[in-house]
């Protein structure tokens, strides 16, 4: 094992091995007192941890607990989803851990091939000097692979490992919990949890594919007026559009929900005029489609925006060479944005598009804050509402309802949903295709 | 793509020419201003309507009549500040909160974001097509679904109820998404560096005095951005934040009742008008740090 | 290994697991697990203990808890306790926040909400034997908050204030003439609060005739705690087995369909959006006041708000106070027709023609955190704010109609609501709102039902075809609605 490590070096210096089984101690022998001293300190970190509580929560992560808490008689328990996550933070430090005994080794090898050369050991001020420049890749991404690792992978793999027990509805603390599949089961299993996510789904691919498309042409549209040689003051006419991008947008959204609320001054307005009041959001059949074509709309305010910014900076990228050369071919205006405008934008945005598209596909902000609470009974839509999208009607079922497991099952087949969605898109675009050639 | 590298502003300098007037152009320009004119009510009515309903005086959205409201006062803005009712929307403290979270976050946040954006897109090194492509996979992952998760480690780390936990939380994610930063980087000529690096400069020194003082649009537009995601987001306070003298304002106009409408609006108003003259103020490294982010994956 | 675990979930199977000497006891009173439970309330106040308290909206916006806990510190300042605010929102999520040490200790909130952390054991039985207020406060109050286990019954909370639905409405607002034109058995009440029959009929001669009011009664109808009643009053009921069996649920028992039909009369009469909108529930003070409406049914302890509205609408304080009335709820029609019967019979022939109206009801009261780490202090403050003179001040802060017996009496003198109230509940004509963890899962389907029927009557009136025009339709949808709610509740579990 140490032989892999060290590339075939002849002869393994003891100092070597002293450092395998305690960090730093070769350095230290070597003379590299800070550096030595830094991976004792390590050590014994690592050593307080794991013995304190490290392999006790590793253990805890596959027995999910042993003994209930009765919180009426005041004896104390296990919390099956604390030790869930403990344990797999152990897992993740103990994987850390591995990767600086690791760099240790490697070190104190360094150190020997060194001074089996005759070289004298580097001191603990060249060493740093060596992490800011040749290791400075590694130096700088520490802290945001740590945040990235403790604060995003973590939750992530957790989400993962909920799906696999029975966390949820009663089995909630004190209760305790065990791996199972139960909860893909019931997923899996025709029925109620099953029809609604089929007709989730459908309007779910509907909203990502419309919003995406909606945003995209409206934005568009805008940067090309605004392009227009005969608009005047156009940085004047882009600020309304600004407005709306900056209000931050849970404002906007709670804001056109009071307006399209049964009170709201739209259908004041309808009511004093004589007109019947419209059910633009309320929880009732006749409102699926005003309340889906609401969000959209509302969305679109949002998006568009941005998305006009985006476009504005790209079409000024485009050589005017382009269409006077189309110009003079006889092209019309129309012949122009088709053949040149477009696939140029289409190609540079191509990323951003997909992206959005995720982004669009997992959006739980719009329908939560336009028409967050409802379940819609005509359709049988279960502990759902009929503009919910997959992300909304989990958030119901898992924050909403503490059904845990169910909830993480559902999100893992959204992943892998729009994971393959947006990878079939990716691979087929032109931009991936050609990317190495505008490298 | 080689013509990525933005012009900082980039919207078209109107035709100085004098133009001679033909029926076709009156009617292009009637059906351009038209559209203008049509395009900015549709963005400006909402807002202009909330900033009208934060000055009614009655306060409560059911008092309207049409629109508007039937009477206006600023007392709803002086409430805001001076009137708490007894504890329940101390909007002031609100306001506070979120000045903090926003900017120590954006402050840190924008430093991660570079950092990665720059060293992913300058070196290369085992494990950066391993980080690029898991960056990727869980841009795909519906993000809060690991909420559970973090409320146990946040108060595991005994940060629930603290301001804290969002700034850990928003600058320790922020860099997920280096990629318009690594656009950007992309884009600025490497022969600088190399140069640089001949020279004797390490590669610290380059970031600081070379690749620093190059990247001010992207600078600015990354803390704008890392400071527009805390200032409005609603979700993980809502979630993090018990008490109401630590949440932040997103999560105060949240929760307040229907009767507090004025006060909402107000409190929205409030909230929107900073980052609305922040954005108006640095609109043109908007566009270069969107077209940066828009031009390469 | 799974089974086995899940087994230890009920509180009975747990108890009898940490405590195996106890076999199971029939008996009615406090017992061995009563103590065994209670045995952490051993009188003794932590020393130096700050209790948090939870309290609601109403309540702080009004300036009540401020009060109860500046006499709470003053009255305990010598045995160095203090109770403090918890400014959180007052819907806690206890499972949640309380392993993590977050919370309150003491939260005021409706009994379903409390009781609904009872079963998993995160809210803590009081020593009800120990209180001052135990016979003070009625059997049914109490009843709000027990909890069953092995054989005796533990309270998870120590009961204020009875809630139900009361018709508000402001008596300068009156038809001009009603004694000529609305009183036919000459009482002195205006017939249309009588019977809802009669409200009916002047609801829809203000709608054609006009009045002083644009509306006769307005009501968000899609409010499951006041529609309740309707159903409630011909046969159905929530859950089986004094609501405590979730298996079998009972909305669509008896003649249920006749109160769903009623319901929908309204709808289509009202013919106003706005209250099939949840939000109608606070858009009514301001219609009360601006006088858009003559009347509505709502919660005892919201009539400050109304105050607070009409002293913004021309009303002085006291005015408003000696105007806005607040009643019992009309009695329904044995037909379940609004229309059926002549408005005037159901007066005249009252005890033939119409029956009293059950209404849903809840007990608000105070409950102790398990996770609380000063239960003693924590029971001193429920204690006191629980006392006569603190729930004497809640009244009349809050115009709350009181729990305790003798507060209740005091009120009484000078105020019928109480009487009226306490009538209801001795006659049985209160359903308190269950006190089992499933009931969380009952008011959006509901609630659903309700936007269906009430919809379908707007709908009727734009000339759209109905879609529970029949009472099979009703009864159909009924069916659908137990189905819904059963399959909320067990189908993931």
């Amino acid at each position: 094992m140490m032989k892999s490590n060290l590339h075939g070096e002849r002869k393994i210096s003891p100092h070597v091995f002293l450092s395998a089984f305690v960090w730093g101690l070769g350095q230290l022998l070597y003379g590299q007192i800070v550096k030595g001293l830094l991976y004792l300190a390590a050590f014994a970190g690592a050593l307080w941890f794991f013995i304190a509580r490290g392999f006790r929560d590793i253990a805890g992560f596959f027995t999910l607990g042993t003994v209930q808490e009765n919180l009426w008689l005041g004896t104390t328990g296990d919390n099956s989803m604390r030790m869930l996550i403990l344990g797999l933070f152990a897992l993740f430090a103990l994987v850390f851990a591995g990767v600086i005994w690791y760099a240790n080794v490697k070190d104190a090898a360094f150190t020997a091939r060194q001074a089996a050369r005759g070289n004298r050991p580097r001191g603990f001020r060249e060493s740093l000097a060596a992490m800011a420049d040749g290791k400075f890749h590694a130096a700088a991404l520490v802290i945001p692979v740590v945040g990235v690792c403790l604060f995003s992978i973590l939750p992530i793999v957790f989400m993962i490992l909920i799906a696999f027990t029975n966390l949820g509805g009663e089995v909630v603390h004190p209760a305790l919990a065990d791996w199972s599949f139960a909860a893909w089961q019931k997923i899996l299993s025709v029925g109620k949890v099953g029809a609604t996510f089929v007709k989730i789904l459908s309007w779910n691919v509907l909203w990502a594919v419309a919003s995406t498309a909606l945003n995209f042409f409206a934005g568009l549209s805008l940067a090309l007026l605004l392009s227009k040689k005969n608009v005047r003051a156009s940085k004047f006419w882009r600020s309304f559009p600004v407005v709306a991008y900056a209000v931050p947008a849970f404002i906007s959204m709670l804001g056109f929900r009071f307006m399209f609320s049964q009170s709201g001054p739209i259908n004041q307005m309808l009511t004093a005029s004589g007109r019947d009041a419209v059910f633009f959001l309320s929880n009732v059949e006749s409102a699926k489609w005003w309340a889906r074509g609401i969000g959209l709309f509302v969305y679109a305010w949002i998006m568009t925006p941005s998305i006009m910014l985006m476009t504005t900076g790209i079409l000024s990228n485009i050589s005017s060479d382009l269409y006077e050369a189309a110009s003079i071919d006889g092209a019309s205006p129309f012949m122009k944005f088709r053949r040149i405008t477009l696939p140029f934008i289409l190609f540079s945005l191509t990323p951003v598009l997909i992206s959005q598209f995720v982004g669009n596909f997992n959006n739980f902000g719009i329908f939560f804050f336009l028409r967050g609470g409802l379940q819609s009974n005509y359709a049988d839509y279960f502990l759902a509402s009929d503009t919910d999208l997959l992300i909304n009607w989990l958030y119901n079922l898992s924050v909403d309802n503490n059904y845990y497991a169910i909830g993480a099952a559902i999100s893992l087949v959204i992943f892998v949903i729009t994971a393959v969605l947006s990878l079939a898109v990716y691979v087929n675009s032109k931009a991936y295709k050609t990317e190495d050639t505008f490298r | 793509m080689s013509t990525s590298r933005t012009v900082a502003d980039s919207s078209p300098i109107p035709s100085r020419r004098p133009r001679r007037v033909t029926p076709g152009r009156l009617f292009d320009d009637i059906a351009t201003y038209t559209a203008l004119l049509a395009v900015s009510a549709v963005f400006v009515f909402p807002a202009l309507w909330l900033v009208l309903a934060s000055l009614s005086k009655t306060g409560d959205l059911f008092s309207f009549r049409g629109f508007f409201p039937s009477a206006y006062s600023i007392d709803t803005f002086r409430d805001l500040f001076t009137n708490d009712v007894n504890g329940l929307y101390p909007y002031g403290k609100w306001f506070i909160n979120t000045l903090y979270v926003a900017g120590v976050s954006s402050v840190l946040g924008t430093l991660l974001v570079i950092l990665t954006g720059y060293v992913m897109s300058r070196f290369q090194f085992k494990g950066r097509d391993a980080i690029k492509k898991a960056t990727l996979l869980l841009g795909i992952f519906p993000g809060f679904m690991g909420m559970t998760a973090i409320f146990i480690i946040v108060a595991q780390l005994g940060l629930l109820n603290r301001l804290e936990a969002l700034i850990l939380l928003y600058a320790g994610t922020a860099p997920l998404g280096y990629l318009v930063q690594k656009g950007y980087f992309d884009s600025v000529p490497g022969s600088i560096h190399e140069a640089a690096k001949m020279d004797g400069a390490s590669q610290l020194t380059i970031f600081i005095r070379v690749t620093l003082p190059l990247s001010k649009p992207m600078i600015v537009y990354t803390a704008l951005t890392t400071f527009a995601w805390p200032w409005s987001d609603c979700l993980l306070p809502q979630l993090l934040l018990k008490n109401r003298e630590v949440w932040t304002v997103a999560v105060g106009l949240y929760n307040m009742p229907d009767q507090q409408f004025a006060r909402f609006a107000a409190g929205s108003v409030f909230i929107a008008v900073p980052i609305v003259i922040l954005y108006f103020c640095l609109v043109k490294y908007i566009v270069s740090g969107l077209t940066a982010g828009a031009v390469k994956e | 290994m799974t089974g086995t675990k899940k087994m230890l979930l009920l509180p009975l199977a747990l108890l009898c697991c940490s405590m195996p000497a106890f076999a199971p006891l029939a008996q009615a009173g406090p017992g061995p697990v009563y103590s065994a439970i209670t045995a952490r309330f051993t009188g003794e106040i932590e020393p130096n203990a700050t209790v948090m308290v939870l309290e609601n909206d109403t309540a702080i916006e009004l300036g009540y808890v401020e009060q109860l806990i500046a006499a709470f510190n003053e009255a305990y300042k010598d045995q160095g306790i203090k109770a403090e605010r918890l400014n959180t929102d007052q819907y806690a999520d206890l499972a949640t926040d309380g392993p993590y040490g977050y919370g309150p200790d003491v939260w005021y909130q409706a009994n379903d909400i409390i009781m609904k952390y009872a079963q998993a054991q995160h809210i803590l039985p009081v020593p009800y034997e120990a209180l001052d207020a135990k016979d003070q406060i009625p059997p049914s109050a109490w009843e709000a908050y027990a909890i069953n286990l092995q054989g005796e019954t533990l309270y998870c909370g120590v009961p204020v204030n009875v809630q139900s639905g009361m018709l508000y409405y402001i008596e300068s607002m009156l038809p001009e003439h009603w004694q000529a034109d609305w009183d036919v058995n000459a009482n002195g009440v205006p017939d249309f609060f009588e019977t809802y029959t009669a409200l009916y009929a002047l609801s829809a001669d203000i709608k054609e005739n006009g009045g002083k009011t644009e509306y006769g009664y307005l009501d968000d109808l899609i409010d499951t705690y006041f529609m309740g009643g309707y159903l409630f009053t011909y046969g159905a009921y929530i859950f089986g087995d004094h609501d405590t069996d979730p298996s079998d649920i009972g909305l669509g028992a008896g003649e249920a369909f006749k109160g769903a039909r009623m319901i929908r009369q309204w709808a289509k009469e009202m013919d106003n959006t706005e209250v099939v909108e949840k939000a109608f529930a606070s858009a009514a003070f301001s219609y009360l006041a601006t006088g858009r409406m003559l009347c509505t049914i709502t919660t005892p302890d919201v009539r400050r708000m109304f105050i607070r509205e009409m002293a913004a609408n021309g009303w002085t304080a006291e005015e408003a106070e000696r105007d806005l009335k607040m009643i019992n709820v009309p009695c329904l029609p044995v037909s379940g027709d609004l229309t059926a019967d002549g408005w005037r019979d159901t007066i005249l022939r009252m005890d033939e023609l119409t029956i009293p109206t059950r209404m849903m009801g809840g007990i608000n009261g105070y409950g102790i955190s398990a996770y609380t780490k000063c239960p003693n202090a924590s029971l001193a403050f429920v204690e006191f704010a629980t006392s006569y003179a603190q729930v004497m001040l809640r009244n009349a802060m809050l115009g709350i109609i009181p729990a305790r017996a003798d507060a209740a009496a005091a009120v009484g003198e000078t105020d019928d609501t109480v009487r009226i109230l306490f009538d209801k509940l001795d006659r049985d004509l209160i359903d308190i709102m269950p006190a089992i963890q499933a009931v969380g899962q009952l008011w959006t389907p509901w609630e659903s039902f309700l936007v269906d029927i009430t919809t379908d009557a707007l709908r009727e009136n734009r000339g759209e075809a109905a879609a529970f025009g029949t009472d099979e339709q009703l009864q159909a949808g009924l069916n659908r609605l137990v189905q819904q709610l059963h399959d909320a509740i067990f189908t993931l579990q």
